[in-house]
């Protein structure tokens, strides 16, 4: 297993790279000059010699790829370098706002988990007319945009109910409304990946054979077919982490919940290229993080897979 | 002879398609019977539909299946439950698609066992083992680490385990060498000999139903055309059952 995963992280190194170069170069040729923009929000109106003078600072002036080695060359010591609107390092800033994303993405990923397994064997489950019903509220919930979906929420729970707040001080209470709105659609879209697994396992002869023994349909779901779909919905359970780090940023700034979306839209707003790039390299390396977990979980789930990696 | 199951008129169809035409036989108590038939003859499907195996589309038309005196296919869910295992049971085409792969050959006996009531799961998989000539320590191997004979004959294990009224054994023997073919029969003898469990066994090689049963029926294209002894089929007034024998005389006179 060890070997498996050296070689994994080694396979991974040019994927790591080529995004490195790709969130520098984005960030890097996109239009609008951060000294100028900063400057002017500052209320100074600068002359040629104060942007030269600048740009020569953070080493705005020279070549893409000397800029991009030495962005580099940095990085990988966890040297973003300095937030052009605040003046910290990108480093503190990233520390300080992570931690509230982190819980937030985690725990809309264990609510997609839980909502995606409900809506899936329930609809396996049921007869053809709850079936029917939950394919449409599946549909539903993965047509609706979650930015609609926290406004809905929103006049549900807070206005309507008064149940939650507006705006909350980042407590655990004000977690939960994100959450919701985050785990729905991406619960609701793997509810059916979940389904279909299921009723693909559900015609195999392995099941065929667990009925006619007498096994109990709970038994056959957790024993028989359980830890041969485990692996597949991991990955795709995984997956779903990228896409609610990227969807948090949306729901972040609706509900005020004080992670790395604010300080993203707010580097964007600002053109705070050091805070951009490193946003974008750490959600790469979240994507990267995801898809070795999935890995890993398909092969301690597959005894075939596991014996030959124990015995590489 | 009092019957352990009888099949009566049973029509099967598929999307308006007629699978299985009234179908009717009876296995009595302690026998063995075999059903024989070209591929695709509706065997398997005979198979299913007694032991309620059946996903949509296929559905049942009309007939009934009667077991201790009950039209098995009135049975609610749970009722099906309990007859499955200990009542019916059947070993499939693909031991090596018919054991869950995930799980290692212990613990799926056992759940047979535990199925089977019996007082000590584990002592009853490793017996049930060796009466299929098999080593308990194969309790700790995966499917994917035991040839297809092992793999037949752990089911034929699981059958002892569950010492059910009725076997269906659909084609145990397809794709495996004769060696294996052999012992696999062999294990399957020991297991009705112990259980005293009627047997439907199922195939196309004929040679392969003399070894176990002595009547057989014959299916062609989802009718039951008769019921005859194994050995009077080359005598038959049916052409398909003349030309299932013929077919099969050819091959071991070729061999």
């Amino acid at each position: 297993m060890i070997k498996y995963l050296l070689i994994r992280l080694a396979s991974a190194l040019p994927t790591l790279l080529g995004m490195t170069i790709v969130a520098f170069a984005i960030v890097s040729l996109a239009p609008g000059d951060p000294i100028e923009q900063e400057l002017r929000a500052m209320g100074i109106v600068p002359t040629i010699e104060d942007l030269n003078a600048l740009r020569a600072k953070y080493g705005l002036d020279k070549p893409f790829i000397y800029r991009y080695f030495d962005w580099m060359s940095r990085a990988v010591q966890f040297d973003f370098g300095t937030s052009i609107a605040t003046g910290r390092t990108v480093i503190n800033e990233l520390k300080l706002h992570f931690p509230a994303t982190f819980i937030l993405a985690i725990s809309a990923l264990f609510g997609t988990i839980l909502i995606s397994l409900a809506l899936g064997i329930a609809a396996v489950a049921s007869n053809q007319n709850i079936a029917s019903f939950l394919r449409a509220l599946t549909v539903v919930l993965v047509s609706i945009p979650s930015f609609w979906l926290a406004l809905i929420l929103i006049y549900i729970f807070v206005f309507y109910f008064g149940w939650a707040r507006l705006v909350g001080d980042g407590s655990l209470r004000d977690l939960i409304l994100p959450v919701v709105t985050l785990s729905l659609g991406s619960g609701a879209a793997l509810g059916r990946v979940v389904y279909e697994r299921i009723r693909a396992e559900m015609c195999e002869d392995y099941v065929r054979l667990a009925i006619a023994k007498g096994v109990s349909p709970a038994k056959i779901l957790l024993r028989h077919i359980t830890p041969r779909i485990i692996g597949p919905l991991a990955t795709a359970w995984t997956n779903a982490l990228g896409a609610l780090l990227g969807g948090a940023v949306i729901v972040e700034s609706i509900f005020g919940w004080p992670g790395l979306g604010q300080l993203i839209l707010q580097a964007i707003s600002q053109r705070d290229f050091p805070i951009i790039q490193a946003y974008l390299v750490f959600m790469g390396l979240g994507f990267f993080v995801t898809s070795l977990i999935a890995d890993i979980i398909v092969i301690i789930t597959d005894p075939q897979l596991r014996r030959k990696n124990s015995h590489e | 002879m009092v019957n352990a199951l009888l099949v009566e008129g049973l029509s099967l169809h598929a999307n308006g398609q007629l699978l299985l035409n009234n179908v009717s036989f009876e296995l009595a108590l302690g026998e063995r019977k075999g059903l024989i038939g070209a591929s695709g003859c509706g065997k398997s499907l005979t198979a299913s539909a007694i032991c309620g195996l059946l996903r949509p589309p296929l559905s049942i038309a009309t007939g009934q299946i009667i077991l201790d005196g009950r039209n098995i296919l009135d049975f609610s869910k749970k009722e099906w439950r309990a007859v499955r295992g200990r009542h019916i049971f059947q070993i499939f085409q693909s031991p090596g698609t018919a054991l869950t792969l995930a799980m290692r050959i212990g613990p799926q006996l056992i759940e047979a066992a535990e199925i089977a009531g019996v007082k000590n799961p584990k002592m009853t998989a490793i017996k049930a083992l060796h009466d299929v000539e098999l080593d308990e320590n194969i309790t700790e191997f995966f499917p994917y680490q035991l040839s297809g004979g092992m793999k037949q004959r752990v089911l034929i294990a699981m059958a002892l385990i569950l010492r059910p009224r009725i076997l269906i054994a659909d084609e145990p023997t397809t794709g495996l060498d004769v060696l294996t073919e052999y012992e696999i029969l062999s294990s399957l003898n020991t297991m009705i000999e112990e259980t005293g469990a009627s047997l439907l066994f199922i195939s196309h090689d004929l040679r392969v139903v003399r070894n176990v049963a002595q009547r057989t029926l014959v299916m062609h294209e989802g009718q039951i055309l008769e019921e005859t002894q194994v050995d009077m089929l080359m005598q038959s007034s049916y052409k398909h059952s003349k030309s299932l024998a013929k077919a099969a005389a050819r091959l071991v006179h070729s061999c």
